[in-house]
């Protein structure tokens, strides 16, 4: 009895083993999938480690020499320096330590709340309460994002919280209508339907019989909202509405650079290409994600 | 018949949906913490000053007062008063908007013409070295924001290699057509002043273009994916073995079928462009809207703030209403089943 | 079948392989269909066998994957497709027209149906004056009535049996003296798939039209067609008069689908065929049906029948029959 007990845990293990296995297998196929796993965990990994892969860590402060302001990309400052002699790879360096941290504060506040309020408008689509919910949501959505971004972002104080509360309250819509359409189509199926006339509790259906199986979809779109929010956060701190200096932030940087151009291109195309690195990281990360949690293949 | 029935229940529920934007930027508007009248007149102000303002903003009464005090001089086309320039909001907004308007209108048609025309392109030779760089370029489109392009667009077209103006909107040696619309094209074009709406085109070409950029892309992605998946439909090989010319399949039966979802999806483009003006403007130094906007923002200049944020959200609402007339258009599907639709 | 002159279409020696990630699926192994003109033939096999792709060969249809590896097809006297060593000989054939399985998908979704059935009359009949007359005139011709409101109708606006119909109708817009239907009544309502097996019939004994019907029932196929090709994993197992296949079948795989057919006499349930068909990316080197075959022999498993002439008009390929009957078909040539 007990032998046999233990040869099924390590059955349900060797099968969890094999799943990972074939997973990983069709994250794999596509070659550009593992570029964008090793280029977000570079990221991830230099921005930890900001403090001891910055040449110049000090110039992540205030730090100012003019002696050595706007030189271009050379062997010890390769992406240049800005106006007020900083090094610049330095500086991009620790921004990516805001702009991760905005990226997973803003998906942990915005994915739970989205998705709730998809369930509960997919599940009691007809009922007036979703009505409501379903409407409130259609209203944030009448709004461009990053103008709602922008605008709660102004009215607060331009702090990095702030920044991403702003980013929140404009994003969570987006869940909400993911979930709701999957929802929708998920209700009337056997197995809900069956946990119905069990008389299961409803919101345990929802939660433990509905929502699982959002979870591949879910997880794709967090991966690629990563990308897509960082860039928001950056736009904010474009416009002067984010962090502010001297605390290193993509956006501002490339803001500030925008005086200097076209003489001194360096100050903001680098740290604007590191956007872009950025969200083609998680981007191309998705779509492996994306391929892993659908193809049936 | 049935296609108007359903535009007007669009543009009803889209009214509804106004209404709602108008609430709930009022109440985002009214969580600010801080006195806006204070703000608007900084912390040396006099007291009595600050509570004159409050008077005058109605900030005295209650939430739900002053949202219909607000709601009724919106309806009557009165946004209120800027804190900072002291000037009615729609007088500011009626000299920066069309410039925007401008703008966006050419970059939403360089999105739609460069889009479908690059994905139809790449479906045309789908594997072929032609179809590979097209995607390449579309996936390096869709991951660089409207700002880098902006930037990058600058750089090269402007000061590399000097063909279009940095910034602005008009050269300074050049007299602006009398004030007819307020966008200078038409109104150049109107008093036969086609030099002022040459100039003022050739200003907007490269801040259109930076803003296209991601919805093109987007755009060229779904279109190819569209065409080459409705390509292998019955109804398409039944057309090539009935033997109707190949370029009349191309460009008729398997390009309208094909244009649903990528028009579709144009609408999430639009939200991106309007929000992706505030920065693009902000570049190329364009005396627009969106620059407006952030002005009003970096001041918190409350009513101008949500003067603007409503406005862009008509904007899109409209923008919203025309994509899917369009579709309607495209998709009999969409404008004759469209009860249960709205 | 020795006058050449009658015969409207001739398949011979078809093969068709797919591309695909893990190699290449070897569908079609070498195929011989003979159609006379005005005559009904059925093509009958499982789903998966090869038949939709040895109909689309004919139309010159076949997905962007497909490999012609040999064959030769010729319509009414005129070479459409010939694959020789050096390179591919294919046309678009004059008068076949196709039907497909699914009426939804084979209409364009977002053009009505006038638009469509112009676009036939004019290019596949070749008809430029009174367009639409010609158009309206091949609706009523596949029975829809109304015909000119479904003119100007959309797909969606029409029922499964409609859209057929219609599909039909388009068909026969393009004149055509020989029609291959692919399963058409496979996606429809029961009742109406009577009446469409009904309607092909009677437009091919009125029009004398040739037909290929290709569907996995041999009751419909007894019903509808004079005779009939039994097909298994690419490959053409017996064919033979409707009549005679019934009294007679010599494959085992035929007696099995007879067997399989349910009776209404309540003689007890119906018997499957055990097994699945066959891998086509490593197919059975002998017949293809020898892994599922009761009978087979170490020779099926190792060599390809060829077709054998048990009474005339009657062919089998499978050893079974091999003295019974002298070769008449160098059905392969073990390749």
């Amino acid at each position: 009895m007990y032998n046999e007990e233990a040869s099924m845990v390590l059955l349900a293990r060797a099968a969890q083993r094999d799943r990972i296995k074939r997973a990983w297998y069709r994250f794999s196929r596509h070659k550009l999938s593992i570029v964008g796993l090793i280029m977000v965990l570079s990221i991830v990994f230099i921005a930890i480690f900001a403090p001891y892969v910055a040449p110049y860590p000090e110039h992540a402060g205030p730090y100012v020499d003019f002696g050595s302001a706007c030189e271009p990309p050379s062997l010890a400052h390769p992406f240049g320096t800005d106006a007020m002699g900083r090094d610049i790879l330095s500086r991009v360096f620790f921004a990516f330590r805001d702009a991760l941290l905005m990226g997973i504060v803003v998906l942990i506040i915005v994915v739970p709340i989205g998705s709730t309020v998809g369930l509960i408008g997919g599940y009691f689509e007809g009922k007036w309460f979703s009505t409501l919910i379903m409407r409130i949501t259609d209203v944030f959505l009448a709004i461009p994002p990053l103008v709602l971004a922008l605008a709660i972002a102004a009215l607060l104080r331009p702090t990095l919280l702030n920044s991403m509360m702003a980013v929140s309250v404009s994003w969570w819509p987006w869940y909400a209508r993911l979930v709701y359409g999957m929802t929708i189509s998920l209700k009337n199926e056997p197995f809900v339907k069956a946990a119905e006339l069990q008389g299961m509790n409803k919101f345990k259906i929802m939660f433990s019989e509905i929502l699982p199986n959002h979870l591949g979809p879910i997880l794709t779109k967090m991966t690629l909202d990563m990308g897509w929010v960082i860039l928001t956060g950056a736009s904010l701190s474009f416009v002067g509405l984010g962090e502010q200096p001297p605390t290193p932030a993509l956006g501002t940087m490339v803001s500030d650079g925008a005086k200097y151009l076209p003489t001194y291109w360096w100050i903001s195309v680098f740290p604007a290409l590191m956007i872009v690195v950025i969200i083609l990281a998680f981007n191309l990360l998705g779509d492996g994600v994306r391929e892993m949690l659908t193809s049936g293949e | 018949m049935s296609m108007w029935v359903y535009i007007i229940k669009r543009i009803i529920y889209s009214i509804g949906v106004l209404f709602g934007v108008s609430i709930l930027i009022f109440i985002i508007s009214n969580i600010v913490p801080g006195d806006p009248a204070r703000i608007a007149l900084g912390p040396r102000a006099p007291d009595w000053a600050v509570k004159r303002l409050r008077k005058e903003m109605n900030l005295d009464k209650p939430i739900v007062e002053r949202y219909f005090l607000w709601l009724g001089n919106l309806l009557k086309g009165d946004l209120g008063e800027s804190l900072r320039s002291r000037r009615p909001i729609t007088k500011d907004i009626s000299e920066y908007l069309p410039a925007s308007l401008e703008i966006i209108a050419l970059s939403a048609f360089f999105m739609a013409t460069i889009g479908i025309n690059l994905g139809r392109l790449s479906a045309r030779f789908s594997d072929t070295w032609l179809d590979g760089v097209i995607r390449i370029v579309s996936y390096i489109g869709i991951v660089t924001p409207a700002f880098v392009w902006a930037i990058l667009f600058a750089l090269i077209f402007s000061y590399l290699i000097p063909i279009f103006p940095t910034t602005g909107r008009i050269s300074p040696g050049i007299t602006p057509p009398p004030r007819i619309t307020g966008s200078y094209i038409i109104d150049g074009l109107l008093t036969g002043n086609f030099k002022a709406a040459f100039d003022t085109l050739w200003h907007i070409i490269l801040p259109a273009l930076a803003l296209s950029m991601g919805g093109a892309a987007q755009a060229a992605r779904m279109t190819r994916a569209s065409m080459v998946d409705n390509a292998e439909k019955d109804y398409i090989l039944a057309a090539k073995a009935y033997g109707i010319p190949y370029k009349l399949i191309y460009k008729k039966l398997l390009l309208k079928p094909s244009l649903i979802a990528p028009i579709s999806i144009m609408a999430l483009d639009i939200a991106a462009l309007l929000g992706n003006a505030f920065l693009v403007e902000l570049v190329f130094l364009y005396p627009g809207f969106s620059r407006y906007g952030v002005e009003a923002m970096l001041h918190k200049d409350l009513f101008a703030i949500i003067s603007v944020v409503l406005i862009i959200g008509v904007a899109y609402t409209v923008a919203n209403v025309v994509i899917d007339i369009i579709i309607a258009y495209l998709d009999p599907r969409a404008r004759m089943g469209a009860e249960q639709n709205v | 079948m020795d006058n050449f002159d009658n015969i409207a279409l001739k398949i011979e020696n078809l093969r068709v392989y797919y591309k695909v990630y893990k190699g290449v699926l070897k569908v079609l192994d070498g195929i011989n269909i003979e159609v006379m003109k005005g005559e009904r033939v059925a093509l009958v096999g499982e789903t998966g066998c090869g038949k939709t792709t040895t109909l689309k060969s004919v139309m010159g249809i076949l997905a962007k994957n497909a490999i012609l590896t040999s064959g030769k097809i010729t319509v009414m006297g005129e070479k459409i497709l010939e694959v020789d060593e050096e390179r591919i000989f294919q046309k678009r054939p004059k008068g076949v027209a196709m039907v497909f399985q699914d009426p939804t998908a084979a209409l364009n979704p977002v053009f009505t149906i006038g638009e469509q059935l112009d676009l036939v009359v004019r290019y596949a009949a070749g008809v430029t004056t009174n367009v639409k007359e010609h158009a309206i005139n091949a609706l009523k011709l596949a029975r829809l009535p109304d015909a000119s409101r479904i003119y100007t109708n959309y797909p969606f606006q029409l029922s499964g049996g409609m859209r057929q119909r219609v599909c039909i109708a388009m068909a026969l817009a393009a004149n055509p003296n020989i029609i291959l239907a692919d399963e058409p009544t496979t996606n429809l309502d029961v009742t109406i798939q009577d009446q469409v097996l009904k309607l092909l019939k009677r437009l091919s004994t009125e029009k004398e039209l040739a037909m290929i019907l290709v569907t996995h029932s041999l009751g419909v196929a007894r019903e509808t067609c004079d005779r009939i090709y039994v097909m298994y994993a690419g490959t053409i197992v017996e064919y033979a008069s409707s009549e005679h296949i019934f009294k007679n079948p010599l494959h085992p795989y035929t007696q099995r689908l007879i067997a399989s057919i349910p009776r209404l006499t309540g003689e007890g349930i119906a018997e499957g065929i055990k097994g699945r068909i066959p891998d086509y990316l490593n197919p059975p080197k002998g017949c293809r049906f020898a892994p599922r075959c009761e009978f087979a022999t170490e020779k099926c498993f190792n060599s390809k029948p060829p077709l054998y002439e048990v009474e005339k008009g009657h062919f089998v390929a499978c050893f079974l029959y091999e003295k019974k009957s002298e070769v008449t078909h160098p059905n392969a040539d073990n390749s």
